[in-house]
């Protein structure tokens, strides 16, 4: 009842380390109850000594030592039963998170997200760094505390009932008052939680954004405005923050409300009791007393140990909306991307899912043996919903190896949508794009975006990632076919040279040329280019086509060209208008 | 102001100056603790002495008693609540000071010439690192002060019962440090580990988020997620060790404490005229007036996996600023076009190889110059330059008024300069938001006419179903529902929205097809006269309407 319910479901494929550690903690605690019995009768000897003086001969500490020894003995138990535990839950949060962030993960990389206007990556980040960490601290700490108060205090109140029906009943009723009052304003601490959540990402993505644009950010000088609305949102997410916050700190408070008061009591009780004065008299013994009264003070630790965990409560808690808004980590229907290759939810299909798509560019993939010979788009539909206009309409066409294939057509047309339609990122009628008579995978096609991300890091890393297999020399054929080798080989670093984020360390010219190169690397029956020429001069653009005639004898290229340059040099242009596609041979088409 | 701060050896020392305008609050929070801590000393004295009463002699404790301990019931719980209601209003205050003060020091060194900074990187330290230092404003400087205070106020009045108990306690604090002070080394360098993980985490979580589509595109989807992977284990492995380090940490303290119960016992036992029925209440009390030192201690011990955090933050408020120069404050805004005078301008990047060989160039008042050049000639150094984003090595760059006043370029305030000099980059980004929200970077004040008419200008008219919200619609972040070509019309209408002196067009029209081309260099001699026009571009039809012509790096 004390947790989330979302969040009990994300602990499914980990309930033996979170029982364990729910174990732990339980024994840990009931640690304190033997070191309670063995204070409690060092009491009651002293008791005796108090009231008998000078009636043992072992000295003045003699009856006590062995007591003490003992509180000692549960203090160095515990020692080890809380390093097992800090292991555990270790583990247990280790678990949770790589299989949160991995769905997380797997929820992000998916295409619509390339086209939703209201995606901030900011967000995400926050999401998959910060969120999945609070949901792990809610998992391996939260949870198990809720567990032991469960278990453990019912237990000992029960325990104490049998010993002192009327205190149990006292103590009882400090414990709901600790632990039941802020359940009547959980809802409005749920609500506030998740706007506090809701200004952090704000604050986060507005910030995020803020690096990523800083140079355009200064060149408009826009700097002293952005410093003000995120010193805005930085003052929102502080209010948020602090009414949240003052909601949960009640219930900490009143936790020990219940606390002291419930000790209070039992004090009160116990010394009725110890004077045989009360209406149900306990044992009389001064040890009995003293153990009752600790084992009162007991029943709060699990309690006092909850309100500790607040923290991470609330950022579990938080946290959850931030996953939910990023996808969720593992209910809601996924996506089909293409047929056969369906996405699913959970770790093992993610695992499925990760060898059907496993090494696509190995040497010895099928694709790569028998060269390609005609892609065909059979009468292809496409609109982005209901209510749009259709960007294709029955579009047919076949396009060929042998000699590159421009697809040109005016701003707007549509061009970007099909490349993203042979790309398997916009859904297509079955059957309706074929290579040599099969249905086209996503796992067929290669590409060089308009605007091409290369990932932080050596130039060499940039490509060894889309090829692990590659040789250094295939690297060198693959740039010197993209135009960029004889550069590259003058540069002091050569394939070492470190590309900062975004690329942003080369010129537009070269970063388009490596991916280029990059593109090629992959050895793929079929290579789409979207303007891969636009940020060059027409030296270089005259060389980058060459070598792309060079490659469309093994591969079925296709380009998407506005610039005259680009569209003399093919052979085949396909002319997109009003959702439909016109095919023009060029027989002179100027060999460069 | 930057480069002469020091970073304390500690990096938690440095950020105590933020917290200078808290004093007072802190001073407060230090008294409610200490009363807090009172009010529990209370508590357990009562308990503990009404049960001996009853216990051993058999007797009822005196009202006053009763009444004194509910009244400390009372006040624990609303001092419990308030003291922690202010500890956490001021730590969060000052966290929204610390990340106003962290972007400050972003915009002075972003992006930073060298590779190898990141943004995900940064962000992780204005968001996460940030939130971790709410432990340090929250539960450090006033808890530490009350317990100290509340310490040496109870070894003194323990004092006349003897040197026994006040000496157990003693003992007992000193077991304390020494269980503590030897492992603070080993908890910073495990925190360190740990934020320095999770950093890395960030910045993959970045890479995956802005190379979506390459991922996807190359089917490294599983890569990816194998990265992402490793570089959680690497977190888990560091926490592991960092949460079992704080439970030995937490383990031996409670020892200590026990320990010291033990010897209060014995020593009470021993201290020669003490009445049997005081001695629980001694014990409890003292054990009471010790939790405050363990738990302050214990905020030293979980303070240390923070250093790391304490030391990106204050790194990222110093970090130096990537101009390589401070603007002047000379007020120069003369009427119409401006003339710019090149001068042996000089820029090498850090790592040794000259951007740009010694330029001088001369552009008159309203003119149109075209620059062209090889790939990585300088030519988007040069852009650079021009507009202040650095300052060059060697060499000056003038501002002329039509009437001849040259001003230094550098001279020029900043507000000023930015108005009457813009640049529009090669992947200028768009922002999320409105296409008006985002005009409003450039021109807080612009209507929706205005940009319209704008837009017109820069050959992206608003018409057809996708602009259904005129200037309301939204456009993703980095303008994902834009193509390239409208990107550059796009981010050219919020430049010429300034109506800027000089606008700078770093290969602009490189994503444009012939059609938009034409339509914006017709847009730019349209802006003629009044504005001077520097086009970096190598585009042959780009550079024909210019009226003169610059090859670069010959």
């Amino acid at each position: 009842m004390l947790v989330n319910k979302r969040l009990l479901q994300m602990t499914s494929g980990h309930r033996g380390p979170l029982f364990g550690v729910t174990a732990l903690l339980c024994a840990t605690t009931a640690s304190y109850w033997l070191q309670a019995w063995f204070l409690a009768q060092a009491l009651a000897a002293l008791v005796l000594m108090a009231r008998e003086p000078a009636a043992h001969d072992d000295g003045m500490y003699g009856p006590l030592v062995p007591y003490l020894v003992g509180v000692l003995a549960c203090g160095v138990g515990r020692l080890v039963l809380q390093q097992l535990h800090a292991r555990l839950a270790s583990s247990l949060g280790s678990g949770v998170r790589l299989h949160v962030r991995r769905s997380l993960a797997h929820r992000l990389l998916q295409p619509e997200r390339l086209r939703d206007t209201s995606e901030r990556s900011g967000a995400r980040r926050l999401a998959l760094s910060e969120g999945v960490d609070g949901v792990d601290t809610y998992i391996s700490q939260y949870i198990p505390h809720a567990f032991q108060l469960q278990i453990v205090v019912p237990a000992l109140l029960l325990w104490i009932a049998w010993l002192n029906p009327l205190l149990a009943l006292a103590l009882a009723l400090a414990v709901a008052v600790a632990v039941g009052a802020p359940k009547l304003w959980s809802k409005v601490l749920a609500k506030r939680g998740q706007h506090h959540w809701d200004s952090y990402e704000a604050l986060s993505a507005d910030f995020l954004e803020a690096l990523q644009g800083m140079r355009t950010l200064k060149i408009l000088h826009a700097v002293p405005r952005t410093r003000a609305r995120l010193n805005n949102r930085s003052q929102q997410l502080h209010r948020a923050t602090v009414s949240t916050m003052r909601t949960s700190l009640v219930d900490t408070a009143l936790a020990d409300f219940g606390i002291q008061a419930g000790l209070l009591a039992a004090a009160a009780m116990a010394a009725i009791a110890a004077m045989g004065q009360g209406p149900l008299a306990g044992p009389g013994s001064a040890g009995m007393t003293y153990f009752l009264l600790m084992l009162s003070s007991e029943v709060f630790r699990p309690v006092r140990d909850l309100a500790r965990q607040w923290h991470a409560g609330y950022l579990g808690l938080s946290a959850l909306g931030s996953i939910d808004a990023a996808g969720g980590a593992d209910d809601g229907k996924p996506t089909p991307r293409w047929e056969g290759q369906q996405a699913d939810s959970g770790l093992e299909k993610v695992h499925e899912l990760a060898t059907i798509h496993k090494a696509p560019t190995s040497p010895d993939d099928a694709n790569a043996l028998d060269r390609p010979e005609t892609l065909t788009l059979d009468r292809v539909s496409f609109r982005y919903s209901d209510a749009d206009p259709w960007v294709l309409h029955q579009a047919s066409a076949r396009i060929r190896r042998g000699g590159l294939t421009a697809l040109a057509g005016v701003s707007g047309a549509g061009k970007s949508t099909l490349f993203d339609l042979l790309l398997g990122f916009l859904p297509v009628g079955e059957n309706r794009i074929r290579l040599d008579g099969r249905p086209l995978r996503p796992s067929d096609v290669s590409v060089v975006s308009q605007r091409s991300y290369l990932f932080p890091g050596t130039i060499r890393e940039n490509l060894r990632v889309v090829a692990p297999a590659a040789s250094e020399a295939h690297f060198w054929s693959v740039l010197d076919a993209a135009g960029l080798g004889e550069e590259l080989r003058q540069w002091p670093e050569g394939l070492d040279t470190v590309l900062s984020e975004g690329g942003g360390s080369v010129s537009g010219g070269q970063l388009q040329r490596l991916a280029i190169a990059r593109a090629l690397l992959v050895d793929r029956p079929v290579l789409l280019l979207d303007e891969p020429t636009s940020a060059l001069n027409a030296e270089l653009a005259g060389l980058v086509l060459a070598g792309l005639r060079r490659v469309s004898s093994q591969r079925i290229v296709l380009m998407i060209a506005h610039r005259p340059e680009a569209l003399a040099a093919a052979d085949t242009v396909l002319r997109l208008s009003e959702g439909q596609l016109l095919t023009t041979r060029q027989p002179e088409a100027a060999t460069l | 102001m930057s480069a002469t701060a020091r970073t304390p050896r500690n990096p938690l020392l440095g950020l105590i100056p933020y917290m200078s305008g808290e004093w007072a609050a802190m001073v407060w929070t230090a008294a409610v603790g200490i009363l807090n801590n009172l009010a529990l000393i209370v508590l357990a004295v009562t308990g503990s002495y009404v049960v001996a009463l009853a216990v051993i002699r058999q007797e009822t404790a005196a009202p006053a008693w009763w009444i004194l301990g509910i009244t400390a019931v009372i006040l624990r719980a609303v001092l419990t609540w308030h003291e922690m209601d202010i500890s956490h209003s001021i730590a969060y205050r000052i966290l929204a000071a610390l990340r106003i003060a962290l972007f400050n020091g972003f915009a002075r060194g972003v992006p930073s010439r060298k590779p190898g900074q990141h943004t995900g990187k940064l962000a992780a330290t204005a968001m996460g690192d940030v939130e971790k230092l709410e432990f340090f404003y929250a539960h450090t400087v006033a808890q530490l002060v009350g317990a100290a205070v509340l310490f040496i106020a109870g070894v003194a009045v323990l004092r006349p019962l003897g040197p026994e108990i006040g000496g157990a306690l003693l003992l007992g604090f000193a077991a304390l440090m020494a269980v503590t002070l030897p492992g603070l080394r080993r908890g910073a360098v495990l925190g360190a580990r740990v934020q320095e993980a999770r950093t890395a985490v960030s910045v993959l979580a970045v890479d995956l988020l802005a190379g979506t589509r390459e991922i996807l595109g190359f089917g490294l989807q599983e890569h990816a997620q194998r990265q992402l992977a490793e570089q959680s284990l690497v977190v888990d492995a560091g926490q592991r060790k960092l949460s079992s380090f704080l439970a030995l940490a937490a383990s031996l303290r409670e020892l200590c404490v026990v320990g010291t119960v033990v010897a209060v016992f014995l020593a009470a036992i021993s201290t020669p005229g003490l009445d049997a029925v005081w001695l629980p209440a001694l014990v409890a009390g003292t054990l009471t007036l010790l939790a405050p030192i363990s738990e302050g201690v214990a905020t030293v011990t979980q303070l240390q996996p923070h250093r790391a955090s304490a030391h990106r933050v204050s790194e990222g408020i110093n970090l130096p600023s990537n101009t390589g120069r401070a603007p002047g404050t000379t007020e120069f805004e003369p009427d119409g076009p401006l003339g710019i005078e090149v001068k042996n301008l000089q820029f090498t990047y850090d790592d040794g190889e000259p951007a740009l060989r010694s330029t001088s160039l001369s552009v008159a008042p309203g003119e149109h110059l075209g620059i062209s050049g090889r790939s990585g000639a300088g030519k988007t150094t040069l852009a650079r330059l021009l507009v202040r984003l650095w300052a060059p090595d060697s060499g000056s760059i003038s501002l002329v008024s039509r009437e001849g006043r040259a001003v230094d370029a550098w001279a020029v305030n900043e507000a000023s300069f930015r108005r009457m000099v813009t640049l529009v980059e090669q992947d200028s980004p768009v922002f999320h938001g409105s296409v008006l929200e985002n005009m409003h970077f450039a021109c807080p004040a612009a209507t929706g006419p205005e940009v319209l008419e704008a837009l017109q200008r820069a050959g992206l008219p608003l018409v057809g179903d996708r602009w259904a919200g005129g200037v309301d619609t939204v456009i993703g972040e980095q303008g994902m529902s834009l193509s390239g070509g409208e990107m550059a019309r796009f981010c050219l209408a919020r430049a010429l929205l300034m109506r800027p002196k000089v606008l700078v067009l770093d290969e602009t029209t490189a994503s444009l097809d012939p059609a938009s081309e034409n339509a914006l260099v017709e847009a730019l001699a349209g802006i003629a006269g009044e504005t001077t026009v520097i086009t970096v571009s190598h585009r042959e039809s780009t550079l024909a309407a210019c009226d003169r012509r610059v090859h670069l790096g010959e």
